[in-house]
């Protein structure tokens, strides 16, 4: 789909469309998944000229084939490419994870505040302004902390949107110095 | 008074027909086809009721500063269920009445019915019935419960258990105790039972998690009307405060409260009685008394998942079993018409066979879609993202 075809499909349409949306997204995918299928089955096949050339294009796709990767069954796959595979996700998953935790630690230095935003009812509860940094914080936390309870994060997650922006700039500082992030950002 | 949905249950073992209300056409399906009744309770304020008295002040420019919030008629109309679904499905969502919808999903294969229910007794019958998919979307009074009102919003007693507690009030479903700032008792003028210090500070266990069991003061009347950031100073008035609490207080009592993050600041707290289970006084419009038969429950008033999901899944026990039992709540203020009117628009639009097949992928699928839709309509004036989350982190 090139970018007028995209644009001609997207432009008459509002954001209630949902239905509308969903069968764009679902073709846009399908596009792009197309050759990646195409990639996977020739990786997965007998012909050991191409096999190792599309698992080669396929590992350069990275996060863009994962989720065809994990759609391919494993069943009735031999045991070097099953391994394959579970190398070639997990690989493309920490690839991402390690771009995104750079991206995330640009924006835990950035103290811009948020707008002011209001609901177009009047809610009985609100939270407090915050900034770039204490959002990215938040994001952090549900990267890192895998072992905490939906419970125990929401509270967690109040009870920092609640602190004055010093003690904020402090459990920030605090966190970016955590081993764990610092091998993450390496 | 008969349950809206009765009707539709009881012909879906039969038959179902997709015309209009009084239309000749027939277009009955075959015996088998999967009908799902979804139930939306809305609450005081968020009531079709509410939205209708406040769409006509508009159309009469007749808008005051009291509810300059609301942006536009627009708006207004789009907070309504299920009317709010018709700019998403248009003719395909079949009014059936002005509290109740069907629509047929080709994708899945499933007739969907919405009845839009504001009363407390219908809500509790709804969460007693087999096999419904309940949503309440209303505020959640600071995790005291579901609260219920017509569309008189005004102060009064509708904001604690009601002027009529079978019909309106607030259901019972939160922490035996609860914070809750004094502004909003005075702003509402109902009822409260405060919890009277004796010396001991309450068991951590009958607390609301987010009350600071570490700060917690015994303050007098008086002290609980002073400004948090000035000791010499009345926020409010004691008088005003004392005609609301119940039972009347000696006059040298003092009470448990607390200073913490309100919706106006560093606010005065006061800890209040909100059991979900023995409200005692012949009051059995909680969640104990309660024998909770739906397959899915959806609490979308603020916070709902901090306030109400450690008492409706820990404490009642009401835990999910293979494909039954489904609890979906958010982590953050909410929108809730906003919230509710996606979430059912995500329902509807899941676009594989659903037909006799178990509801997990439906509902996944929604709890995804319903963020992210949430997230999008979002803007830096607007905000409607409030997390759905079933319970685990998202």
């Amino acid at each position: 789909m090139t970018q007028e075809q995209f644009n001609a499909r997207l432009r008459p349409l509002d954001v209630k469309k949902i239905r509308e949306l969903i069968a764009l997204a679902s073709d846009i995918r399908r596009e792009v998944n197309e050759p990646i299928h195409a990639a996977i089955s020739l990786a997965l096949g007998p012909d050991p000229k191409t096999a190792p050339m599309a698992r080669y294009v396929l590992a350069d796709l990275a996060e863009l084939a994962v989720a065809a990767l994990l759609d391919a069954s494993i069943d009735k796959m031999p045991p070097f490419e099953q391994v394959w595979l579970c190398r070639t996700v997990v690989s493309a998953d920490l690839q991402l994870r390690a771009a995104i935790v750079r991206h995330l630690d640009k924006m835990l230095g950035i103290k811009t505040m948020l707008p002011t935003v209001k609901s177009s009812v009047v809610l009985e509860e609100s939270l407090p302004p915050t900034r770039v940094c204490d959002e990215a914080y938040l994001e952090m936390r549900r990267l890192l902390n895998l072992a905490e309870s939906g419970e125990e994060n929401s509270l967690a997650e109040r009870a920092f949107l609640n602190f004055s922006e010093a003690r904020k700039d402090a459990e920030i500082h605090k966190a970016r110095q955590e081993k764990t992030w610092k091998q993450l950002l390496e | 008074m008969p349950n809206p949905w009765d009707a539709v249950l009881a012909n879906s073992q039969r038959s179902v027909c997709r015309q209009e209300k009084d239309s000749d056409a027939h277009s009955a399906l075959s015996p088998g086809v999967d009908v799902r009744v979804i139930v939306v309770a809305q609450g005081i304020q968020f009531n079709n009721a509410w939205f209708d008295l406040h769409i006509d002040m508009a159309e009469n420019l007749e808008i005051t500063t009291a509810i300059d919030y609301l942006p536009d008629l627009q708006v207004l109309r789009a907070q309504k269920t299920p009317h709010g679904l018709k700019d998403t499905f248009g003719d395909d969502l079949i009014m059936l009445d002005d509290s109740s919808a069907s629509y047929w999903s080709e994708a899945q294969q499933v007739q969907f019915y919405i009845f839009v229910v504001s009363t407390k007794d219908l809500f509790i019958k709804a969460l007693e019935t087999p096999g419904l998919h309940v949503i309440y979307s209303g505020h959640a009074r600071y995790g005291q419960g579901p609260c219920f009102g017509d569309a008189d919003d005004g102060p009064g007693e509708n904001w604690g258990n009601g002027t009529d507690p079978a019909t309106y009030g607030i259901y019972r479903m939160g922490f035996p105790l609860i914070g809750i700032e004094i502004e909003e008792v005075l702003k509402q003028k109902y009822s409260i039972s405060p919890v009277i210090a004796d010396g001991t500070k309450p068991a951590p266990s009958l607390c609301h998690p987010e009350i600071p069991i570490g700060n917690l003061h015994q303050w007098s009347l008086d002290e609980l009307t002073l400004d948090p950031h000035d000791n010499n100073k009345h926020s409010f008035n004691s008088a005003d405060l004392k005609a609301l609490l119940k039972p009347e207080p000696a006059a040298d009592v003092k009470f448990w409260g607390f200073d913490a993050a309100g919706h106006s600041g560093y606010v005065r707290h006061i800890l209040v009685y909100a059991d979900w289970q023995n409200t005692g006084d012949g009051y059995d419009y909680d969640l104990g008394a309660t024998d909770i038969q739906c397959r899915v429950f959806c609490h979308f008033g603020c916070s709902s998942f901090i306030h109400n999901f450690p008492i409706v899944r820990e404490r009642k026990q009401w835990q999910r079993e293979g494909d039954y039992k489904f609890a979906y709540w958010t982590q953050k203020p909410s929108t809730c018409p906003y919230t509710t009117n996606a979430w059912l628009s995500s329902i509807l639009a899941y676009s594989k066979p659903n037909n006799s097949s178990p509801w997990e992928p439906s509902l996944k699928w929604a709890l995804q879609h319903t963020n992210d839709y949430l997230k999008a309509i979002s803007s830096p004036k607007w905000n409607y993202a409030c997390d759905i989350i079933d319970q685990k982190k998202l």
